[in-house]
Formats: structure tokens, sequence, C-alpha cells
């Protein structure tokens, strides 16, 4: 009875033990089966392990000088970079006149519009690449329509090329530059739009001026979020492109699942990581907490 | 001004077209009868016929639903400790805590997904619905944790303390008043996360064991393999009416809670 | 005989940093007191309340509650009842639940818990409200509710947190009578914290008024209002008053920048200051009778509805003097005219200048 009041006499007192305790479950269980895993492809990088499974700690970089002695290495990086650049380019192009639109020229029922918006993503991501798949496909009502009116006079074949996987990705990530845009003009206050025109500033002028730059810190997230992931996409270029327009992801995918190399696809994963914690510390440097606060 | 309001608002019609038409023409052509992806001949549910006679479907579907429960379960308890640790106390390394609870959400899934496969072949775990499970739920913490601080911000401290005034130990406290004051927040993360789960194709991919299936991973090996097909457009339509049901009820239940 | 206390404070010390929010507080609280603690935000008044309920430990000191030392028990075995500023009503429970909460935690029979509830929703005038949700009661009837949820499981003593700075004017007003009235029928302790010195005056046996994390004075309103301890208590209590610092010698008299002060005789001598309420200053074209009287300029007359405030000139000095009752009646002197003020030696009360 003592000994138990004297606890819980303790842990009441210390906050640092609650905190402790509070934390330690998921803690423990993020290390273990979280980071734990990269350690493990670390060490496989490194040719810390054998086919045996057992550590050796003999590290060498063999692995990764074959990986960038691989000619086709920077391709492949540049090009994720380029498909993921435009994306989210015209996701923002595309994005931000809807969300204006939306949040400025909409009088009732926006929250309306914007759920209209939302409910395509509900889908998964899955079945909405499958469904722009039906679309592209040479044999798809969109391509019979197009015969027939004799725009075109073979069908378009844009399955298994560049285009085709940039149209999907940005089908499939316009929403994550919408949703902050929207949030972000929302908030904006619109009386500093009404100060604008009274201090002699037409719509445009207002806009490039005022609006915009308020609009920063939606643009910034909604970059966050589309870029970042769209680096490492895979499903994508893995179901509407062919080999001609692999991005790192689905190289990965062939070296571990295919050759199941595990030690050049380690030293490979590694780079990659290393490559996209790169570029989030580069925006983080380039653009302040405020990037941040999604 | 008026031209660019009417500018605007074509062009987001368009944009919604855009968005629309895939997913209704999937749709319209599950229910075709003949394979053509261009032409609608005749109203049919073979299509639906030849996805709900198929076992592996149901099988794949029975195991989403299963796996997304404990996933959701262990991710919301989990996450519940982080986001009570954070939201409630300051301690050193708090903030390099809030950093870290981001890094599963920045880090790309196919990075994390092959980590985890192989750490699962170094250790030489038997690969299945366990090795799964515990790839969902590394993954859906962070989501958890970050939506429930999210929606505890507002949260008053004082209730718990007048239930202590009122003869509430700690436990009782947490019980009768916390959780139940918290559901809300509790709700949308735990919805948040069996949507995750249930939809996820990267992590599952590389952590399943043989004949151990998602419904998403079924889509995918028949997506992958032999591209769009009459078949594939009537389990895709079957699995996004699945999908659309959920976040129905999701947003019923939030405008209920009255956000 | 003996008094009973039901809250004793021994020395207590609170830090929060490098801050010193309760410096070495001693109180003695009596059994069915309606007690105050007064003071401006920041005086440690609410840290104070808290660590008699137990929602705070002390660094140092004694919190005896019957003569037990509570000092290490924690606040659910104490038998405390609180109103939190806030109210800190449950939202997810009605205004039954809420009630009923504290008899649960006691294991109450269901039945009793009924019964307990009904009676309490009748001493706070809230019947037949029993299954309202907490957020459909208008905020005099929340503050009833945190009330009865805390009276009902019968606390040795009650302690209150500024429950009435949220309510309008009036409704605080009817709900300062309400709560004495309730003090007196339940027979319970009210330890009452607020910075409105209205409230603690109308509703206090006595009160402690706290600056800076120590206490200032404890006595009765009367007291405090007459008698204040320093200059801090004499200016903090009262809408105004008249603070003039001088050298005082024997027989009461004091030298001061505007003339010779007449007080009551005292044995202190050396610097004080001499307070007098402005209800008690006389203002004329010419006084009599009066032991001190002065000559000085209007400066302002500001009309408070049932008094005027005047604020005279005397020698560099503002003195001000409120005059009741005559309105538009009587006569106003205007800024700029030449009058009288004057008070009796009686009035003028000594108050010691501390360093």
């Amino acid at each position: 009875m003592g000994f138990t009041d004297e606890l819980l006499r303790y842990v009441r007192k210390n906050v640092g033990v609650k905190v402790a305790l509070l934390l330690a479950p998921p803690l423990i269980f993020l290390a273990i089966w979280f980071y734990t895993p990269f350690l493990i492809v670390g060490l496989y990088s490194f040719d810390m392990v054998n086919i045996y499974r057992e550590i050796m700690f003999t590290p060498s970089l063999v692995h990764y000088s074959r990986v960038l002695s691989w000619t086709g290495a920077s391709g492949i990086f540049l090009r994720s970079l380029y498909f993921a650049g435009v994306t989210v380019l015209l996701c923002l192009l595309i994005g931000y006149p809807v969300a204006y639109y939306i949040s400025f020229k909409v009088k009732k029922y926006k929250d309306m519009y914007i759920i209209l918006f939302i409910i395509p993503f509900w889908v998964s991501f899955l079945i909405r690449t499958y469904a722009m798949m039906g679309l592209l496909d040479e044999r798809s009502f969109f391509n019979t329509i197009l015969l027939s009116l004799a725009i075109i006079d073979s069908p378009i074949r844009i399955m298994y090329t560049d285009i085709a996987v940039i149209l999907v990705m940005v089908y499939d990530y316009l929403v994550m530059m919408v949703l902050p845009l929207y949030a972000n003009l929302e908030k904006l206050d619109k009386t500093l739009l009404e100060a604008a025109s009274t201090l002699g500033a037409g719509p445009v002028r207002t806009f490039l001026r005022v609006t915009l730059p308020l609009s920063m810190p939606g643009i910034m997230a909604g970059f966050l979020l589309v870029f970042i992931p769209s680096v490492g996409e895979f499903v994508i270029p893995e179901l509407v492109g062919g080999p001609n327009n692999y991005m790192v992801g689905n190289i990965i995918y062939e070296i571990f699942m295919g050759a199941r190399h595990w030690w050049i696809g380690s030293a490979l994963s590694i780079l990659f990581i290393a490559f996209i914690l790169s570029l989030v510390i580069i925006y983080i440097r380039g653009v302040g907490e405020r990037g941040l606060a999604i | 001004m008026k031209v660019t309001k009417s500018f605007l608002k074509i062009f987001t019609i368009i944009v919604f077209l855009f968005l629309y038409s895939p997913i209704i023409a999937m749709l319209v052509f599950s229910f075709n009868e003949s394979k053509s992806l261009a032409v609608f001949t005749n109203f049919s549910l073979k299509w639906y016929e030849k996805v709900i006679t198929n076992p592996d479907v149901w099988r794949a579907l029975y195991n989403s639903f299963w796996v997304g429960a404990v996933v959701t379960a262990a991710s919301l308890i989990l996450g519940l400790m982080m986001a009570m640790a954070v939201t409630r106390y300051s301690f050193t390394g708090k903030t390099i805590l809030e950093s870290f609870i981001l890094i599963p959400i920045i880090i790309p899934e196919i990075a994390e997904s092959l980590s985890l496969m192989m750490m699962y072949i170094f250790l030489n775990m038997p690969l299945g619905p366990v090795t799964v499970i515990i790839g969902h739920i590394a993954f859906d913490i962070s989501y958890a944790t970050v939506v429930m601080r999210a929606r505890m911000v507002g949260y008053d401290r004082s209730i718990e303390e007048a239930a202590r005034t009122l003869g509430a130990n700690e436990l009782q406290t947490f019980f009768r008043i916390t959780l139940p004051t918290l559901y809300p927040a509790i709700l949308a993360a735990g919805l948040l996360a069996f949507t995750l789960s249930f939809d996820d194709l990267i992590k599952t991919l590389f952590t399943t064991g043989p004949g151990f299936k998602t419904l998403p991973l079924v889509i995918w090996s028949y997506a992958a393999r032999g591209g769009v097909s009459p078949e594939l457009n009537s389990l895709s339509s079957f699995a996004l009416s699945i999908s659309f049901l959920f976040a129905v009820f999701r947003l019923r239940t939030e405008r209920r809670m009255g956000r | 005989m003996s008094e009973v206390y039901s809250v004793e404070l021994e020395n207590i010390v609170k830090r929060f940093g490098n801050v010193v929010a309760v410096d070495h507080v001693s109180l003695k609280i009596k059994e069915n007191e309606f007690f105050s603690l007064l003071g401006p935000s920041g005086c440690g008044k609410t840290t104070t309340l808290r660590i008699i309920a137990g929602l705070e430990e002390p660094d140092e000191g004694l919190v005896k509650l019957y003569g037990k030392d509570v000092t290490d028990v924690p606040t659910h075995k104490r038998n405390i009842g609180m109103v939190f500023q806030h109210l800190a009503l449950f939202p997810h429970m009605n205004v039954f639940e809420n009630i009923a909460f504290g008899l649960k935690m006691r294991k109450l029979p269901r039945e009793e818990i009924k019964r307990e509830v009904k009676k309490i929703l009748e001493i706070v005038k809230l019947e037949g409200l029993e299954d309202r949700r907490v957020n459909q009661l208008s905020g005099g009837q929340q503050q009833r509710v945190a009330l009865a949820r805390a009276l009902v499981i019968n606390p040795e003593v009650l302690l209150l947190d500024e429950p009435l700075g949220a309510l309008d004017l009036k409704i605080r007003q009817h709900m300062m009578v309400e709560l004495k009235n309730i003090q007196k029928k339940v027979k319970t302790t009210f330890i009452y914290v607020t910075h409105d010195q209205t409230e603690a005056m109308t509703m206090s046996d006595r009160i402690a008024i706290m600056k800076d994390g120590r206490v200032q004075q404890v006595d009765t309103p009367l007291g405090v209002y007459y008698k204040p301890s320093n200059m801090f208590v004499a200016s903090f209590i009262g809408e105004a008053v008249n603070l003039i610092e001088g050298e005082i010698r024997e027989n009461g008299i004091v030298n001061t920048s505007i003339g010779t002060v007449c007080c009551p005789e005292q044995s202190i001598i050396g610097k004080v200051a001499v307070m007098i309420r402005p209800e008690v200053v006389e203002i004329n074209e010419k006084i009599h009778g009066v032991d001190n009287i002065f000559k000085g300029v209007v400066q302002a007359a500001i009309f408070k509805g049932s008094y005027i405030e005047y604020r005279v000139d005397i020698g560099g000095i503002t003195f001000i003097a409120h005059k009741h009752g005559e309105g538009s009646l009587g006569k106003i002197y205007q800024p700029g005219a030449t009058v009288e003020i004057g008070w009796k030696k009686n009035s003028s009360l000594i108050i010691p200048i501390q360093t």
C-alpha cells in the first residue's frame, strides 16, 4: 500500500516521468519498425552484410560507386526532377485559378464547391490512376469521339509516353495543391483588397501586388505536398509509362523485386533518401518556418 | 472584370470535368455489355458477376478490412499517446520530437516500404499479414498524431482539474472525461488511418507474403499485367463505391460533430 | 472557545521558474466563513487557491484542512469543491450528469444520487433542467450548474476562482446576493478569488488583500476600507482616496506640503501618509466647524450619477471630494472656481509608510 502510494506521488510530481511513459511505446515501436530498417538498408549499402545475413564490419563504397558510375543514374534522377517539376507547375497553373474562383468569386455554397472538388479524391490513388488509364488507352471513348469528329485521323497514343505520366500525375496530385491554396485564400483579409482599390490599384495590380504575395504560404505548402511525393512516384510510371519513362521509384522497384540485388538497391535507396532530404532542407532554408505551416 | 469572372468560371468547370470524366467513364463502362471502352452497347452486370463470384476478391476485401481495423486501433493508441505528450507538456527535445513526427510523412513511401522489407528479410521474418500490419502502423502513427494534435489545440484542461476536485483519480478522469471530450479528434484520426490502410498499395506490395492480398493489391496485379479491362473496371468501381461510402460516412460524422 | 479553522496555510511558497508567485503566505480561514482573496492580476491569489485545491504543489509550507495536513494528499482525495473561472463543465454530459459526477465518484447508490441532485438544483434554482445539454444554457445558468456540481458532494471547503467575471453587470450583482445566500444556507466555507473589490466587499466576512505574492492585510470589508494597513491597500480599496505624505509629530499633527493636517493622536512618529476618503470631504465656498480646512481651485467636476466627483487643486496636490445627493438642484462648482474643502480630525487615518 505504501509503495504504490509513493510511486504514484513520484509519477504525479515528475513531468519527465509522465512524458517518458507516454512517449515510450510509440517511440520504441517507431525505433524498431521505422528507423532500424533504414539502418539495415544503410548497412547493406555499405556492404556490411553478407549473403548469409551476417554483419561484417568492413564498410566499403563499392555499391555506391557502381550506382554512381552507371550512366543512366543521373538521367533517371533528372527525369524524376523534371516530371515532378512540370507536375507541380501544372498543378499550380491549373489549381490556382480554381482555388481563386471558388474563394473569391463564388458567393453562396462555397463549401459545396470544395466538397464537389474533393469527391474525386476520396477515391483511392490507385483507382484514380487506373481510371485515367481508361481514358488514355487508345481504345477509349475519348479517342473514339475525337476520331469520329475527324479532329484526328488515327488514335492518339498517349500511353507509355512522358505526357501520359505527367498528365496522370497532375490528375492525382491536383487536390494537394488546391486545398492549401484554398485554405490560404480563404484566410486572406478581403478588406486588404478593398484598401488597395481605394489607393488606386486596378484588379490586375491588386492581384499581383496584394493577393499573390499573400498567398505565398499556400503556394509553398502546395509545392511541398506535390513536389516531394512526386519525385518518389512509382505507381504512375509503372502503370502508364514504359521503360523510357521510368523514374527513380521504378528503378528501385526493379532492383529489389526483379533483380533482388539488395546491395545495389540499398545504395540507390540511400542516395535517393539523401536526395529527398536535401530537397526538403533546401526548401526549409529557402522559405523558413512559414513554409511548414500546413 | 466580368470577362475574368466568366473565364475563371469556364476554366473551373473544365477542370471539374477533367476530374470527373475518368471516374465516370470507368463507372459507366463497367456496366457495358461489350468489352469496348468506347461504345456503350448494352447495360449488363456480367462483369460485376465475374467480380463478385471471384473468391480472391472477397478474401482480399476481407483482408483489407481487418488489417485496416487492427492498424487503426494501434495507430490511434500510439498516436494519442504522442499527441498527448506533445500538447500537454513542455520538455527538452520537444521541438525535435515534433519534427521527427513528420519524417514518415516526408520520406517517400517506396523508400520506407523497401527498407522495412529489407529488415524483414534480414531478420528472416516470414512475410504475411503481420508484416503488412506493422508496416501500415509505422506509417499511420504520424498521420494520426498530426490530425489529433491539430484538433486538440483548443482543449481546455480545466475540465480535468474539475473532475479531480470532484474525486476522480487520474485513470477515471482519463476514461470518463478526457477520452469522451477528445472523441471528435480521435474519430477524425481513426477515419484517416483506416482510409490510408485500406487504400494502401506500396507498403503492402513490399511487405506482404505469398497468398495474402488486400484489395488494392488485387487491382494492382490485374492492372500492371493486363492494363485496362472490363473486369477491372467493375472491380475498381466496386472498390470505389466502398471508399466512397466510407468517405460519405466520414463527412456526415464530421458534420454532426459540428466541426 | 478556540476557533475552528477550516483551512490553514503556513508559510506557503510557490515559484514558477524565477518568479515567486506565492511568497510566504500564511492564512487561517474560519469554519463557515466567506473568505475572499483579493488583488490585482498576478498577485498570486489564483495560485494560492490552486494550492489549497491541490492542483499545484507548494515548494515550501503546509496546507491544512480542518487541522489535518493535506500538503501531500492528491486533489481527488481532498474533500474540496471548486468552481473554475471558465466553469469547466463537462461538454459531453447533460446537467444531471455533470452534477452527479462527484457523487458517482463517491460510489453513492443511484437513488441517493437522484435525490441529492434534485435537492441541489432547488437550492440553485435550476429545477427541471436536468436533461439539458450544458451548451444550451445561458451564462448565468451554467454558472449555477458549476456551483451545484461542486456543492452537491458536500465539500469541506468550496473554492471559487473568479466565477462571475464573464457575466453582465446586472446578472453579476444578482449572483453576488445569490452566492451569499447559498453560502449561508449550505453552511460551508467559501474561499473566493477575485480582482473585483465590489464582489469581495459585498459578499465576504473577511478579505485577504494580496500583492506580488504577499498578503497585505486580512480584515473585514469595513476594516480594509476604513483602516487600511498600508498605502497599497488604501489606494486599491475604494473608488478613490486622498493620500498626503508628511511628517507626524506628537498630538497627531502632520506637517505636509499643503500645511498642517490634524489627525487623531497616535504614538507613531516619523514619515506617514494621511488618508482621507473622498466622501467625508466637504466642499463649499466657506467651511466652518471642522479641524482641517484648505483653500483650492476646482480642476474638474465629474458627474457620476449618485454623486459628483470634484478634483480640487490644493498647493499642487489634487484633492478628490465626493458630493452626494444634490445633483442639478444644488450648486455645481465649475472648473476654475475657488473653493474650500474640509474634514474632521477623526476622518483622517494615519498610514505608516513602508520602505
